[in-house]
């Protein structure tokens, strides 16, 4: 008759279970199989609201949903994603294709909150939970989440009296802001070298009507801002960035005289990609609304081919892969006649994304801003001629809303260079200034270093994707000039301009 | 006989006898030249260099012309190298050069390198680049370097303490001073590699032979012992107080501020200057050619191959005086149309074909006068 | 046993352990602070400063591999001859199967290898041997040697009109030697740049290029410049040196018979800058050097404005003079450069375009036409004499590739091993010379430690403040059993010394993950001293053997005692010669935070110029002439030049 367990060896027995458990449910959860697309699905025939809703609502109107489509792709044969939601859309795919992203609204009249799709049928987990919404998600390298907030009004929002900025959440559902500019920063995606690539208003249109658009990137820790491609030519608005394995970066580009942006598809390459932009196909595409790197180079789109000539009613978009070097737009590879697919994004494993370790000194409330030759400037810049009469430089901050201020003039060394420590996790601006106190140069606050980062330039607007030349600047070798207290700026500055 | 008859041996021993005695006449062999019956060439005339053509100083301590045909210069402000147009260019300090007094030169024959002593360390002239060497950051003995030169992938240094050795294909120096060697003081003014051997003139110490392989040294010093007089002519090196040594061809040949020596390997030879055609004691320089020797002196350049002499020397007013020493014979004096630039010699390069002078007032360039060639003897029928 | 006999026992052993352990405790903290003479040391392990060679990993034998060095192309195309210098064997493949037909023992570590023109006789370089072996290629024998340099690494040769010449780039002793072919001899042995690496002949014989790998150290906080030396191969003068401005790490020489060029890639360094960043080649970047016959040079850029081809090396340029190859073994590609278009650019561009040309990384979009992938550790590059293929050494797979050069595809590969995947030290050398590591792919390891050795530079990591604390780059030769690690000693291991922190503050990116951080540390410990075998055999030279009995003395020539925390085999202790603690040596410069760091160990020290924590001298004499310190680096002010001589001459023997 067998011996009845001991004590000690049930809670082994129990020990072992548990331990079963949190590995299984740690490890071996079910993930959506690869191969498939998870599509984004709009009510057809809908009009386009007016301009009271926030831009979600206005891109996933009631009804919006977001599916899984596995191949052979047939129309029908869509799982959705977004069940018990009242709207969704925007999903994104990890780079290992096993997990699905999306901004949902739990109900009409409630916010956009980042949701991740659960396999199974089972209804999508809330992962956010942050005032004023969230939208837009990413996927870091570690799998931390990086979303857009608050959602913006669907009117302009490129000019809200609260910008959307970009903000990353950590374990525990710690939520940390990235971007700290004075315009709105959105559309975030991570790049294989591990920087998140967005969209924001570029600095030489700061506080116009219709802002141009820029492409940005940051590190994970929302340090080294960069201006990444586009400047004063081609269409200015741009969405939706995407990189591909080719080394183009694919986005969206519409004009501004539009109610209703037609956005076409363009791209620039990683290698030069301020001096690339270039249609990304051979034949025109009017209306584009998605564009995401497929197999083997291909583009998998979702192209409005049938635009009903009322553009404030939608067409019938679907979902297109396109080959690369392909000269027409061929057959649509999904398309459910009931919705338009406006979003697609391919679930494969995609090159593992690079990570990096933060430099932040949280302990800190300042920055260090290193120029290492406020008298190099590249030739198209406006007054370049003027760049070797620079006699200081003024350091701006937006210490508020609307609220300009001067943090104090520095005077650069003989070199050019200039070390100063500024205050962290506000717009940064800086102005050159003559030796007759006129403005020859002028950044409006548009910049931002992070608590304790080391930010460097090479100049004061400085040619693109240059290298610095190997000479010790001299400020280096001298302590930064401390600007960094925001309570000692001087009063509001009224440019004055050369 | 038939050999009677073929040949008629009176014309023949004749013209034999002639040619023989014109060329021995000539000192010189069958075949070779002789300029008026002389063994070296003579300037018919100098052409000087200054200020206009880019020296940038009075004082031109030494004079080289390299392999490359480029002629270098070392003066008191500056080392220059004479360009296609004539112009001189000058390499300072600002250059990477240690000081701008150069001192001394030699050409590393198998590489044209260039080295260069200054009055503060040692430079090579490489390819157009200048390396520095001086004591604090290398094996450099001292940076007050006066002699150099290249025997063996060596290169020697005479240095203001003592003689250092530079193992061109390891870089490791060794330093020869009073403290390893029989110098008297370790004060070294020249160093010249021969064969199988290196002579360190110092000062106040004669001139030292060393041999690198087996370590030695030996000293050669004045027998007499008495500085200003040359009590006993030809009994070994005329003074202690060396300011330069020259050797080629076995012949080793000594400058001192009391006159000069030769020493051949068995017999020294002395000369002073009021028992010999020497115009003065006061000797810094020698650039021996073959078997004849160009001395720089303060008062005059002059070559000599010990026998014969022509000293080139300035009159009071300023007049380009020659002066032909041949043995048993008056001297023969010249005016030349143009003369050296200034009689006090620092250095000089010569070669068959021509002579360069380095002077405290510039430099100098000696046109030598064609020389004829002596007519072959004919071949005997 | 009864309680109380139990007790008494248990507490007397209990004592006795106290009093042993607090006795053997004072008596270590007596002993060292005796043998240092430093008072306020504390406990330190007996193995910390009483190392044996014999346990350290580089002492100990390791797996070799057949990892490619050298490669040739015979004449008619049909064979290739590679150099595997670990096994010291040189051995013929046929191109058209791949496969190795013969093999010849070649002790020394063939490395660098040449074919005549008429592919008779194969040269080959023995970088341990120092010498340079002609086989003859038909029988594959070898036929004679001649001495050269010291660590020959590349040759190359060509007819001139005074006969066939060879030229080899000594790479430790930094000069070349030129060779009369026949007889095997040599003519010259002129003076290089700093660490010769690759050399080439123009075709018409009458110029010798030889790429320079490092600067010879001026000033510390100026650019550093390496040197193309260009000589006579007829005779050996020298004809130009030119200056490749602030760059280094060339590797590689072609010449373009066509274009009067010779090309070399290298790494344009930016160790003056702060580093702040990684992006926008802030650290370094890679490019070509452009150079004619009379040393002008014009860099152009090799990478991208997001993406790097780290550690350029080998290169090729096909006959025709139409395209040039290049492998960046960091990056695992071979770069294929347009040369037509790129001469079309140098044209039409200003005099400043072409200055700053090096700088614009958009630029190389105009001349690149393919990034074709490779194996790992892309080194050496050839082409057929046919321009038809262009091979390959993958040095970390063992194998060579083979690239057809109409499609730019890869047409087959000579696979020589197995790749070693199951060696540790391997495994570690692929991470030590993979960019992947770093963001964009900047650099790799190799890219500041060449051979695991050092690039002469200092520089300004900004994790402690932009400007403070320049330090220079240490050789990682030899460095098993010496840490702690980094010039204040903070890291105890190789594996946090290059784990997180060196993560943050120069490779911006994750860190090296645990498993291949283990690999890499043991790959760094298998590293030896520089030229540590031969150094075992060799004599002592007199000068040498003076020199030694003043690093070991504890009195100076006037019979004053030296104070032993001053005495030079105190913290240079052997047998590393680095007692592996901190002093405080009087060294502390305007930008340092602190006057204590770790004592460095100074094998191979003759190769690790310049010197001091941020590298401020220039020579082992510096040490004690111009950063002389009161005798806080040792009791020195009372030597004469001789000595001075003498001691550093010893120190170049460790």
């Amino acid at each position: 008759m067998p011996r009845p367990l001991s004590a000690s060896m049930r809670g082994r027995l129990v020990i072992l279970a548990g331990l079963l458990v949190s590995l299984w449910s740690s490890g071996c959860r079910e993930s959506f199989p690869t191969g498939g697309m998870a599509v984004t699905q709009v009510p057809t025939g809908i009009p386009t609201a007016g301009g009271a809703e926030d831009l979600l609502d206005l891109r996933y109107p009631p009804g919006s949903r977001v599916v899984l489509v596995q191949p052979p792709f047939t129309s029908g044969s869509e799982q959705v994603l977004s069940a018990g939601l009242s709207a969704a859309g925007g999903p994104v795919a990890s780079a290992d294709g096993t997990r699905i992203l999306f901004a949902g609204k739990a109900k009409a009249g409630g916010s956009w909150q980042i949701y991740e799709a659960q396999p199974g049928g089972k209804p999508a987990r809330l992962l956010t939970a942050v005032a004023g919404g969230a939208m837009e998600p990413a996927l870091l390298a570690g799998g931390e989440l990086v979303f857009c907030s608050p959602v913006p009004n669907a009117a302009n929002p490129w000019r809200p009296e609260k910008p959307a900025a970009l903000y990353r959440q950590g374990p525990g559902g710690r939520v940390e802001r990235l971007t700290f500019g004075a315009s709105p920063a959105m559309d975030p995606t991570v790049l294989r070298d591990g920087k998140i690539l967005f969209t924001s208003v570029r600095a030489s249109s700061l506080g116009e009507e219709r802002p141009r658009l820029g492409l940005f990137t940051i590190n994970n820790d929302g340090t080294e801002f960069t201006h990444f491609a586009l400047e004063d030519h081609g269409a200015p608005l741009v969405r939706r960035p995407r990189e591909s394995l080719s080394g183009t970066v694919a986005f969206l580009a519409a004009g501004t005289n539009q109610a209703r942006p037609k956005y076409a598809a363009e791209g620039v390459r990683m290698a030069k990609p301020f001096a690339s932009r270039t249609p990304l196909f051979e034949f025109l595409v009017e209306r584009c609304h998605s564009l995401e790197e497929d197999r083997e180079g291909s583009w998998l789109a979702c192209i409005d081919a049938g635009a009903s000539g009322k553009p404030e009613v939608r067409g019938s978009s679907a979902v297109y892969r396109i080959p690369p070097g392909s000269k027409v737009l061929g057959i649509p590879l999904f398309d459910n006649p009931e919705w338009d697919e406006v979003e697609a994004v391919p679930l494969m494993p995609k090159a593992a994304l690079m990570g990096h370790l933060s430099t932040l000194m949280p302990e800190k409330s300042t920055g260090t801003i290193l120029c290492l030759n406020a008298f190099f400037s590249r030739p198209e810049a406006a007054n370049s001629t003027a760049a070797s009469k620079i006699h200081r430089i003024r350091i701006l901050a937006q210490a508020g809303a609307n609220q300009l201020v001067a943090l104090g003039e520095i005077t650069p060394q003989t070199d050019g260079s200039f070390l100063v420590t500024v205050p962290a996790e506000v717009p940064l601006g800086f102005e050159a200034l003559d030796d007759q106190d006129q403005v020859i140069q002028r950044l409006p606050p548009s910049i931002w270093v992070r608590r304790g980062e080391n930010r460097s330039c090479l100049g004061c607007h400085e040619p693109h994707n240059r290298s610095p030349q190997n000479i010790r600047p001299i400020a280096a070798g001298l302590p930064p000039v401390n600007l960094g207290d925001l309570k000692k700026a001087s009063l509001p500055v009224a440019p004055e301009y050369r | 006989m038939k050999f009677r008859k073929i040949i008629n041996p009176r014309p023949l021993w004749a013209a034999t006898v002639a040619a023989c005695a014109l060329l021995m006449s000539a000192g010189r062999g069958v075949g070779e030249t002789t300029t008026e019956g002389l063994p070296f060439p003579i300037i018919e005339r100098f052409e000087n260099f200054g200020h206009d053509q880019g020296i940038p100083a009075h004082k031109v301590h030494v004079v080289l012309k390299t392999s490359d045909s480029k002629l270098w210069i070392g003066t008191w402000d500056g080392l220059c190298v004479r360009e296609e147009n004539g112009k001189f260019k000058r390499y300072g300090p600002e250059d990477g050069l240690t000081h701008k007094m150069v001192l001394c030169m030699v050409e590393d024959p198998k590489t044209g390198d260039l080295w260069i002593g200054t009055m503060r360390g040692l430079n090579k002239f490489s390819g157009g680049k200048i390396t520095r060497y001086v004591q604090t950051d290398s094996g450099l003995p001292n940076n007050v370097v006066y002699g150099v030169d290249v025997a063996d992938d060596k290169l020697w240094v005479a240095t203001a303490a003592g003689a250092g050795v530079m193992d061109l294909k390891t870089g490791a120096w060794k330093i020869y001073d009073h403290t390893n060697s029989n110098m008297h003081e370790p004060w070294c003014y020249s160093i010249k590699g021969a064969k199988d051997v290196v002579f360190i003139g110092v000062w106040g110490g004669g001139i030292l032979e060393h041999n690198p392989q087996l370590g030695t040294f030996k000293a050669y010093h004045d027998p007499d012992g008495d500085f200003h007089y040359d009590l006993v002519p030809d009994d070994g090196p005329i003074n202690d107080i060396t300011s330069w040594i020259a050797w080629k061809d076995g012949v080793l040949w000594q400058n001192t501020y009391f006159g000069m020596s030769r020493y051949d390997g068995k017999y020294w030879k002395t000369w002073v200057q009021d028992k010999s055609p020497l115009p003065s004691n006061f000797t810094q320089f020698a650039w021996p050619v073959g078997k004849y020797c160009w001395i720089g002196t303060d008062r005059s350049a002059t070559v000599t191959d010990g026998t014969y002499w022509a000293n080139y020397m300035l009159g009071d007013k300023g007049e380009s005086i020659l002066e032909i020493h041949r043995p048993k014979q008056a001297a023969e004096k010249r005016i030349l149309p143009t003369g050296i630039c200034n009689a006090f010699v620092l250095g000089i390069w010569a070669d068959e074909n021509e002579a360069w002078f380095a002077t405290a007032n510039g430099l100098s360039h000696g046109i030598f006068s064609p020389r004829p060639s002596v007519p072959k003897v004919a071949a005997a029928k | 046993m009864k309680q109380s006999t139990f007790a008494l026992w248990f507490f007397g052993c209990l004592a006795v352990a106290l009093v042993a352990g607090y006795g053997g405790h004072a008596w270590s903290v007596a002993h060292v602070r005796r043998w240092t003479g430093r008072p306020e040391l504390g406990f330190t392990t007996c193995t910390h400063c009483h190392v044996a060679t014999e346990s350290l990993a580089w002492s100990k034998p390791r797996a070799r591999h057949p990892a490619p060095a050298g490669l040739a192309v015979s004449p008619d195309g049909k064979k290739a001859y590679i150099a595997l210098d670990e096994m010291n064997e040189v051995v013929e493949a046929e191109l058209g199967s791949r496969q190795v037909t013969r093999r010849l023992a070649v002790p020394g570590r063939p490395f660098g290898l040449v074919l005549d023109q008429e592919g008779e006789h194969l040269y080959i370089t023995c970088r341990d041997a120092d010498r340079v072996v002609a086989v003859d290629a038909r029988s594959f024998k070898e036929l004679e040697s001649v001495a050269v340099g010291s660590a020959p690494v590349a040759i190359a040769c060509a007819a001139t009109p005074e006969g066939e010449r060879l030229v080899v780039a000594n790479s430790l002793s930094d000069n070349l030697s030129v060779l009369s072919a026949s007889p095997l001899k040599e003519l010259a042995r002129p003076q290089s740049g700093r660490e010769p690496y690759a050399v080439a002949i123009a075709r018409d014989g009458t110029v010798a290029f030889a790429a320079n790998r490092l600067a010879v150290p001026e000033n510390y906080l100026a650019p550093a410049n390496s040197e193309l030396t260009l000589v006579d191969p007829r005779s050996g003068k020298m004809l130009i040196r030119g200056t490749f401005a602030s760059a280094h790490l060339a590797e590689g020489v072609a010449t373009v018979p066509q274009r009067s060029w010779a090309i070399t890639p290298l790494i344009k360094v930016r160790n003056l800058v702060p580093i702040t960043q990684v992006a926008n080649g802030w650290v370094m970047s890679c490019g070509l050097a452009i150079s004619d016959h009379r040393g002008n040079i014009i860099q152009m850029p090799l990478d991208e404005a997001h993406d790097y081809f780290a550690d350029p090396s080998g290169i090729a340029v096909d006959p025709a003079g139409k395209r040039a190859y290049i492998a960046s073994g960091g990056s695992d590609r071979l770069t294929v450069v347009d040369l037509d278009r790129l001469a079309a650019w140098l044209e039409k561009a200003s005099p400043g375009a072409r200055r700053e040309a090096i700088e614009d990384l958009t630029l190389s979009s105009e001349y690149v036409i393919a990034r074709i992938p490779t194996g790992r550790n892309p080194r050496q590059v050839v082409i057929s004499p046919d321009s038809k293929w262009v091979l390959i050494s993958e040095r970390l797979d063992d194998g060579v590739l083979i690239i057809d050069t109409a499609t730019l595809k890869p047409a087959g590969r000579i696979a020589l091993g197995d790749g070693g995947s199951g060696d540790p030290i391997r495994r570690g050398e692929r991470v030590f010379t993979d960019a992947k590591y770093t963001y964009q792919r900047q650099f790799s390891c190799r890219s500041c430690h060449p051979d695991g050795h050092v690039d002469g530079l200092s520089y300004d990591f900004d994790g402690d403040g932009i400007g403070d604390n320049l330090l220079d780059n240490r050789s990682l030769q030899g460095v098993a059993g010496t840490g702690p690690f980094k010039w204040i000693g903070k890291n105890p291991t190789l594996a946090i010394q290059c784990g997180i922190r060196f993560a943050r503050v120069l490779m911006r990116t994750d860190p090296i993950p645990p498993r291949e951080l283990d690999d890499l540390s043991h790959f760094l410990n298998s590293q030896p001293p520089p030229r540590w075998e031969r150094k075992q055999h060799a004599d002592l030279t007199p000068q040498q053997e003076r020199g030694k009995r003043i690093f070991f003395a504890t009195m100076t020539t006037t019979g004053k005692t030296i104070p032993r925390e001053r005495q030079c085999h105190t913290c240079h202790r052997p047998p590393l010669y680095s007692n592996r603690l901190s002093s405080s040596v009087g060294t502390k410069g305007p930008h340092d935070t602190t006057d204590m760091f770790d004592t460095p160990h100074l094998l191979g020290v003759a190769f690790t110029a310049p010197y001091l924590h941020d590298g401020r001298a220039k020579t082992l004499e510096e040490l004690w002439t111009t950063y002389q310190t009161n005798d806080l680096h040792g009791v020195t002010s009372y030597f004469n030049k001789h000595q001075l001589n003498d001691l550093v001459e010893y120190l170049k023997t460790l």
